[in-house]
């Protein structure tokens, strides 16, 4: 009698166990990371981009980069961009030769995903045309 | 069956009540931060955002034409050439302080988005703060030296600075900035026969057009502290008029002026009534926020009091306040740089989920 008791016991716990795991299943749902980076990529382009604009307003960054006048251009690119992003900006010339002998940038690019933002920028007085390209990435 | 038989099933069903309930209130609690993975919400939301800052809203002149009502909401300026170029008059009717703010729930509305709440948070790039360090008293004049500090989030950023110091119609300017590691010092006179409460008005900027600015009352050739603000008059600021809704038919704004980094003009008086006076102000071109202050004395004590506003009236925050966890991890933020009188602020957009 009392193992027969017992085997129901176990039946019982097994038919429990069954309800513990399909609850588990119907009130879950796979986790997952999603890797999908791409919105962020779209959300530095436009802070980069907005930052540029800003920077060209009444034709500063062309007169700036006539002047050569690195340190500056990195000092206003620093306050309009966000603590949180890290930049390089290259500058070249009509024939893609790069201009700025000394690096403009703040941090590392050492991220995973790295916008880059190609801007065309004429300055006014002397006309000439230069290609400003700033890469943007996330602080780690 | 035996009764330990029983209260085995008893237990065990309590148990498993109890990981079921504790399932489905892990998962309801973590439902938000599964959701956050997806970037359609979130490119949805830079768009929305754009077209926030870059649409004028109709009608068009909402931001001066107070009684007309909000159909579509948008904070551009009606003859902007280039994006986030934002009307003085909207971004200063989205302040809760001033007279004429439009509520939240009639900005939703006019969103024309059902279920799309938001907040718009407007703020200079940078933060001016100023600490007091010496007074020296001559014999008809006080020297006050100040210690000013910019800083963006704590780091320190070296700006020019504009200061002026107001009391009644006296008004002394000094030009000075801070050093890369973001200090300055600034040393005003102000002369003894006046007292009162005084204010000074710090501009600092940086290059390109990146203006903060911060008012320091303190008390002149007195006991005691300065006025509260708003304790003799409420200032407020819309299409170029200064209002200004006094406490007590006895107040009067003696002296009203405008100061920007640049520049500083009188205000004409336009109306003279027992409760409000208008002061019309100038179109100034200079690439400031504007600071409006109004002097007065105080009949009681004959001392002159001092009530400012800054026009636009940022920083500002408008709209739904996202504090709780859940509503944190439902919302998304995009940041913005955006123009407004020609100086350059940070716009934070944050859409909820």
């Amino acid at each position: 009698m009392h193992r027969c008791m017992q085997g129901q016991i176990r039946v019982l716990e097994a038919f429990l166990a069954v309800i513990v795991v399909f609850g588990a299943l119907l009130l879950s749902r796979p986790i997952y990371a999603s890797h999908d980076d791409s919105a962020d990529q779209e959300i530095l382009y436009s802070i980069g981009m907005n930052a540029l604009m800003h920077l060209d307003q009444d034709g500063d960054l062309g007169r700036l980069i006539s002047q050569r006048d690195w340190a500056e251009i990195s000092s206003r690119l620093s306050i309009l961009l966000p603590i949180g992003v890290s930049y390089n900006l290259t500058v070249y010339d009509e024939e893609l030769n790069i201009l700025n002998d000394s690096p403009v940038f703040s941090g590392n690019l050492n991220a995973r995903s790295v916008v880059s933002i190609q801007y065309v920028v004429v300055d006014r007085e002397s006309l000439n045309l230069y290609i400003v390209r700033l890469q943007l990435a996330w602080v780690k | 069956m035996s009764s330990s038989s029983l209260d085995t099933l008893f237990a065990a069903s309590i148990m498993i009540c109890l990981v079921l309930s504790s399932m489905i209130g892990v998962f309801t609690a973590i439902q938000p931060f599964l959701d956050a993975s997806s970037s359609d919400w979130k490119r949805t939301d830079l768009r929305l955002a754009e077209y926030l800052l870059s649409d004028e809203g109709s009608p068009s002149d909402w931001g001066v034409e107070t009684n007309k009502t909000l159909i579509k909401f948008g904070l551009a300026r009606r003859d902007a050439q280039r994006p986030y170029v934002l009307s003085i008059d909207k971004v200063t009717r989205l302040n809760a302080a001033n007279r004429d703010h439009i509520d939240p729930l009639e900005a939703f509305e006019a969103l024309n988005i059902a279920d799309k709440p938001f907040q718009i948070v407007i703020r200079p790039l940078f933060n001016v703060t100023v600490d007091d360090v010496s007074i020296t008293e001559g014999e008809s004049e006080v020297t006050y030296r100040f210690k000013i500090s910019t800083t963006r989030f704590n780091l320190p950023v070296a700006a020019q600075l504009k200061c002026y110091a107001i009391i009644g119609d006296q008004i002394v300017e000094y030009s000075s900035s801070t050093s890369e590691s973001g200090v300055g010092e600034v040393e005003l006179p102000l002369t003894k026969s006046l007292s009162g409460t005084a204010l000074l008005v710090i501009f600092a900027k940086v290059e390109p057009n990146v203006l903060s600015y911060t008012v320091y009352p303190f008390i002149h050739n007195s006991e005691g502290s300065p006025n509260e603000a708003g304790s003799y008059a409420l200032l407020s600021p819309l299409n170029y008029t200064l209002r200004a809704y006094l406490k007590d038919p006895s107040i009067r704004i003696l002296y009203a002026k405008v100061l920007t980094y640049n520049y500083q003009f009188n205000l004409t008086m336009i109306e003279n009534a027992s409760l409000t006076q208008t002061f019309l102000v100038p179109r100034i071109l200079d690439k400031s926020v504007m600071i409006l202050v109004g002097t007065g004395l105080d009949a009681d004590s004959s001392e002159y009091f001092a009530e400012w506003v800054s026009y636009p009236q940022v920083p500002l925050r408008f709209g739904l306040n996202f504090t709780g966890e859940y509503h944190l991890t439902n919302a998304y933020s995009s940041r913005f740089l955006v123009t407004i009188n020609s100086a350059t602020y940070e716009c934070e957009v944050i859409f909820g989920g």
